[in-house]
């Protein structure tokens, strides 16, 4: 059985271990527990998802398409070759 | 006897193969920095401009949205007066992060624990993004949308790291309850009467 505080420790620390934030030391301790602990793994699960549907909901090549031929243009009047 | 090539092309592929690619995430600085479309536009052509007229002063090997990112700043902060957020942001890192995990709580009860992988919330989470406030909307477009470092998102804002941490996760759990809510709405709660028809205009394909 898991340690209440311990696992208290560890959800502290889960939106910057999902961020790559952390000291190495701590992402690690941070990786181990998760590996052993059905709750904690749970909450890190519902947050990876989160973050992995809001990345994948952007939606920028269409949009900036006008703003790059725009940029494209003021480089060529620069004297930039184009690719 | 084949012609060397010239200098500048070289310089130009380089330009093009470095530089041009990170367009959308100079766009979204320019955003979180002018918060006006047309001024950002302007800016992200200033950015480019710039660096193309000052791109031999870029060391191979170094981060180049890193080094563009710092010329969309400087750029701003040089062409004009940068307005002041007054926020009531609470800063208790703490108080955001147990409210998350209660939010996924309240999910797995109402059975739309699993909703990122079932849902098409795609149309959602922009729609949730937009509508938070731009101190917020700002952090999350540039950490979770662009994959900025919380290092980086501070040096392109201005603002403390520790102020970068606070508005991303206050940001994070303010769009959670939105898509959480969101589910609900849309029927695919467990707990409330099954609506095929909503499940079918939701779910993913």
């Amino acid at each position: 059985m898991q340690n209440p505080e311990v696992c208290r420790e560890i959800v502290r620390q889960l939106w910057p271990y999902l961020d790559g934030a952390l000291p190495d030391e701590l992402q690690v301790s941070v990786s181990e527990h998760l590996s052993m602990c059905t709750n904690c793994r749970s909450h890190y699960d519902f947050q990876a998802a989160f973050l992995d549907a809001v990345r994948a909901s952007a939606n920028l090549g269409d949009q900036f398409e006008p703003l790059r031929a725009r940029v494209l243009a003021a480089l060529a009047a620069e004297g930039m070759s184009l690719p | 006897m084949a012609e060397p090539i010239p200098q500048s092309a070289d310089r130009d592929s380089e330009f093009a193969r470095l530089a041009l690619p990170l367009l959308p995430v100079i766009a979204r600085v320019a955003q979180a920095l002018t918060h006006d479309a047309a001024d950002a536009e302007d800016l992200v052509q200033e950015t480019f401009l710039k660096a193309y007229r000052h791109w031999n002063t870029f060391q191979p090997g170094s981060d180049p949205r890193r080094w563009l990112s710092a010329i969309a700043r400087n750029t701003f902060y040089a062409q004009r007066t940068r307005d002041r957020w007054v926020t009531a942001v609470g800063d208790d890192l703490d108080l955001e992060t147990f409210a998350a995990v209660d939010l996924h709580k309240l999910a797995r009860d109402r059975g739309v624990e699993d909703m990122f992988s079932r849902l098409d919330l795609g149309p959602a989470i922009n729609a949730a993004i937009d509508a938070l406030e731009p101190q917020y909307r700002d952090v999350v477009r540039l950490v979770d949308v662009e994959d900025l470092k919380y290092e980086e998102a501070a040096d392109v804002l201005g603002i403390p790291l520790g102020t970068v941490r606070s508005r991303l996760y206050r940001a994070r759990r303010q769009l959670q309850e939105k898509l959480v809510q969101h589910a609900i709405d849309a029927g695919f709660d467990t707990t409330s009467t099954d609506t095929p028809d909503s499940r079918a205009i939701h779910a993913k394909s």
